[in-house]
């Protein structure tokens, strides 16, 4: 490998932490975040032929979240019938010292599971990873002003389901 | 005498975001600052999005199940292979079941064409001819003149 770009093990050792956090507040569950890491880390073993250093979790971001929308369209192009919400089932109580901490968290991640997934990547781009609106725009394909829109959307919506 | 005054420019509620993450330029940022002084509504939704921009940013990192990194395959095919090795590991534990669980002796559908055989014997032997067991007809037998 060239200077400055590490090896597929080295990402999933030092960076697998951070496409999986990235990829739960996308997907909302562990079962999905799980193939979202795996598939993304065969799009980053073809990448890393190419990849120019710079901000990696950046890039390793863009790459998670271009599996996340790839897999939103294609469950859009065939949709499942859902099996009838119960809350029960999806969340198991809690049982953590923060349990006060961890429903706050939980109700912010259903929160973020209930909007629209082009708000939903754009808030979490935003906020979880940090990306800037320029950089966001580049990974999504979208322009800055409609990357201005969807988070400032976003958060309005998320502010009412929090509120 | 009417005088135009210049209209001013109606500011989209979305810069709010964009001057929260210092994503405004210079003339955006003025602007959303020169109605923050006097629209109340702004300010109240700049709070608004201000906490709930914490709130997502507090949100704890998310921790994958163990050792699921170690089970990680990055080959392309490793998906489709587990898939194909699955489905050859059910078939192959149904194999296993059809080829171990009881089965079904002929001998034990079959009909038992000894016994059978005897028990008719047996019963021929009883018996006397059906064809002469049978009543005897009223036959009508001819009057000599």
């Amino acid at each position: 490998m060239p200077d400055g770009v590490p090896t597929w093990e080295e990402v999933a050792r030092d960076h697998g932490r951070f496409l999986y956090n990235v990829a739960y507040r996308l997907a909302g569950n562990d079962s999905d975040a799980q193939d979202l890491v795996q598939e993304a880390l065969v799009r980053v073993r073809r990448g890393l032929e190419t990849y120019k250093p710079g901000s990696l979790e950046g890039w390793l971001a863009r790459i998670v979240t271009n599996v996340f929308l790839d897999e939103v369209r294609r469950k859009r192009r065939r949709p499942v019938v859902a099996l009838p919400e119960n809350p029960d089932l999806v969340v198991p109580p809690s049982v953590a010292a923060d349990e006060a901490s961890e429903a706050l968290s939980d109700e912010v991640q259903h929160a973020l599971q209930a909007l629209p997934d082009e708000f939903r990547t754009a808030v979490v781009l935003c906020d979880v990873v940090g990306l800037s609106y320029d950089e966001i725009s580049e990974a999504q394909g979208i322009p800055v002003g409609t990357v201005r829109s969807r988070i400032h959307r976003g958060r309005r919506l998320l502010r009412s389901a929090l509120s | 005498m009417t005088t135009d005054v210049p209209a001013t420019p109606e500011l989209p509620e979305e810069l709010l975001s964009a001057y929260l993450d210092d994503e405004c330029d210079a003339d955006e940022r003025a602007a959303v600052e020169a109605r923050l002084t006097t629209d109340a509504e702004w300010r109240a939704i700049l709070d608004e999005i201000t906490e709930t921009r914490a709130v997502v940013r507090a949100l704890p990192q998310r921790e994958p199940p163990a050792g699921f990194f170690e089970r990680l395959d990055p080959r392309p095919w490793s998906k489709t292979a587990r898939w194909i090795s699955g489905f050859a590991a059910v078939a192959a534990v149904a194999a296993g079941f059809m080829l171990a669980a009881p089965s079904s002796s002929h001998d034990d559908v079959t009909p038992p064409i000894a016994a059978l055989a005897d028990s008719h014997g047996a019963t021929q032997s009883l018996a006397t001819d059906p064809i002469s067991a049978l009543a005897p007809l009223a036959v009508a037998t001819p009057s000599t003149p």
